[in-house]
């Protein structure tokens, strides 16, 4: 394993009697884009901020950047975060916003604010007060803010959350360029698990309070089941045929079906069937995707 | 702490409220300069005048004119109370404290921070407030007589530490609750006498039960009210003891709430 950038041990936020994390220990790895998943009230948000320092936990331990405890203060500077919504002021500009971060930060500079600004893409906002952004605009600006002081760590809690197909990609865009022109490290929340597929490194996913699976991309990969979907003209013989292979399937709708079966088992089905007398009009190998993969870790639909 | 106070000072007047306080403090004290020379002039009977008023000079001098305007509480003090709370709470408002509090190693130096600019704001609109008293005198009296007095700057320098102490008592507030709602209807009940008004009542209690003593005198609010220009040693030493002592406990129950308390 490379070197960790976040560890949390056990780390654990009650509020009364209720666990909103419970015993969340997570590995997140210098430069990895860290997918963080999980339903709402799941405890994502509680983590992070935990992680930001604008939560304490209730027990259990945190190392970040090889410091613990007090020492994490020390390091405080190197975390950026966007949690829940960009915290921005509505009557000011995108560089006004930006211009308060960076005096609390003590790096003011014209120059390294429009460089900011570039880099999310509202370089060419002017003026104009954030509180007449679009969403996506407020999300760009809010990770900008995140992006003061330069931090080696970037802690975005659903960042893509209710934007359009457009805002989401521009986002997209931009938390790719920081992790790959960059090497920021990255921990991201979000719902929308097709996007964070195409952008994640590794994965945690929590449910109810509980980190119930970590693993990198390439193990989610691995960990995800094949299927091929066939196109056939005679159910009762297929079915016979796949039976005695000892696989299983399920009907899509008449004269489609769609098989449990590795994809290198392809070209075997296909012969099968074929031998066995039944016309193969159609094979499609597919993978299991995200979202299917975390219902089923989590068993349930809701919020996914 | 110097970058975060660097950052509420320069904050602090690009919010609306500061310039609208502006506008009405320029506005309240003309009208109030007018109404005093209006009455002064039109009236047969003085003495009834300088009754209305509370004033036994027959001459509007600079220290009278403070104390009938700024040494009344009032007006002035509503607006400073809005003003603090509106700054103190705006980037818990806006989610903007969110994006720093993280990053700083103290989060108690964000409301230390706040303390030190409301108390530089509090100085600024006390002298932009004596300034338009001077043109006030100038427009509607015969000038700002006394001015150069050292009982105008005695009076005028304690009533300013006044206000600091309750700009400070409010923000605390205002801090403390992290709700613009609490912290204006307290700032307002501060700053409009409520507080003095209640303790009266108190008062009336406590005589009635044997002991004979005045609540208000030990507040903010009521130590500016009875600020006499030209008072004793023993009376301002009071005053400053009182307003010490509510400013620092204030400020240090926001502050401790300010590290202990997560961000929500």
């Amino acid at each position: 394993m490379s070197e960790l950038v976040l560890e949390t041990a056990q780390l654990t936020k009650a509020f009364g009697k209720k666990k909103a994390v419970n015993g969340v220990s997570l590995h997140v790895e210098k430069g990895s884009v860290y997918g963080f998943i999980g339903k709402n009230g799941a405890g994502k948000t509680t983590f992070m901020k935990m992680v930001c320092g604008l939560s304490a936990p209730t027990s259990g331990s945190m190392t970040i950047f090889g410091q613990t405890g007090a020492g994490i203060k020390s390091i405080r500077h190197k975390i950026g975060c966007l949690i829940e919504d960009p915290g921005i002021f509505p009557k000011l500009s995108a560089f006004e916003n930006l211009r308060l971060k960076c005096l609390a930060m003590g790096c003011y500079d014209k120059d390294y604010i429009n460089g900011l600004l570039e880099k999310v893409g509202l370089a060419d906002t002017g003026k104009k007060h954030t509180g007449r952004f679009s969403l996506g605009m407020r999300q760009r600006l809010g990770i900008a803010m995140a992006l003061v002081g330069e931090p080696e760590l970037l802690v975005l809690d659903e960042p893509i959350n209710g934007l359009d197909p457009q805002g989401i990609a521009e986002v997209r865009e931009t938390i790719h360029s920081l992790s790959e022109g960059s090497g920021i490290t990255i921990l991201i929340s979000s719902h929308i698990l097709d996007e964070l597929a195409k952008i994640a490194t590794h994965y945690g996913i929590i449910n109810e309070g509980v980190l119930i699976k970590e693993m990198s991309a390439e193990e989610m990969l691995e960990a995800r089941t094949d299927g091929i979907d066939i196109r056939i003209d005679n159910f009762g013989k297929a079915s016979e045929v796949l039976g005695n292979m000892g696989l299983s399937f399920r009907l899509l709708e008449p004269f489609h079906i769609s098989v449990d079966a590795d994809k290198q088992r392809a070209a075997e089905i296909n012969r099968a069937l074929v031998t066995g007398g039944v016309e193969v009009s159609e094979l499609v190998i597919h993978s299991e995707d995200l979202e299917s993969y975390y219902l089923k870790l989590t068993g349930g639909v809701q919020n996914a | 702490m110097l970058k975060l106070l660097r950052m509420d000072m320069h904050r602090l007047p690009k919010g609306l409220a500061f310039k609208i306080i502006l506008i009405l403090l320029l506005g309240e004290f003309t009208l109030t300069a007018f109404a005093f020379s209006f009455m002064m002039n039109r009236a047969d009977d003085l003495t009834e005048v300088y009754q209305i008023l509370g004033i036994s000079s027959d001459v509007m001098t600079a220290p009278l004119f403070l104390r009938l305007t700024l040494g009344q509480l009032g007006d002035f003090a509503m607006y400073m109370a809005i003003f603090v709370v509106l700054f103190s709470n705006g980037d818990f408002h806006s989610g903007f404290i969110k994006s720093i509090a993280g990053q700083v190693k103290s989060r108690s130096m964000l409301g230390a921070s706040k303390f030190i600019s409301v108390m530089i704001y509090t100085v600024f609109y006390f002298c932009v407030s004596v300034l338009i008293s001077i043109i006030e005198l100038a427009v509607f009296f015969d000038g700002p007589k006394e001015l150069g007095s050292g009982d105008f700057w005695q009076y005028a320098l304690l009533l300013l530490f006044m206000y600091i102490s309750m700009s400070v008592v409010i923000a605390a507030i205002a801090q403390f609750f992290r709700s613009n709602l609490i912290g204006i209807i307290s700032g307002v009940a501060i700053s409009i006498g409520l507080i003095s008004a209640i303790l009266n009542l108190v008062n009336m209690l406590v005589k009635k039960i044997g002991f004979d003593i005045d609540l208000a005198e030990y507040t903010i609010t009521g130590s500016i009210k009875s600020l006499q220009i030209g008072g004793s040693i023993g009376d301002y030493t009071q005053h400053i003891v009182v307003c010490l002592v509510y400013m620092i406990v204030a400020a240090a129950a926001a502050l401790i709430s300010y590290n202990k308390r997560d961000i929500a």
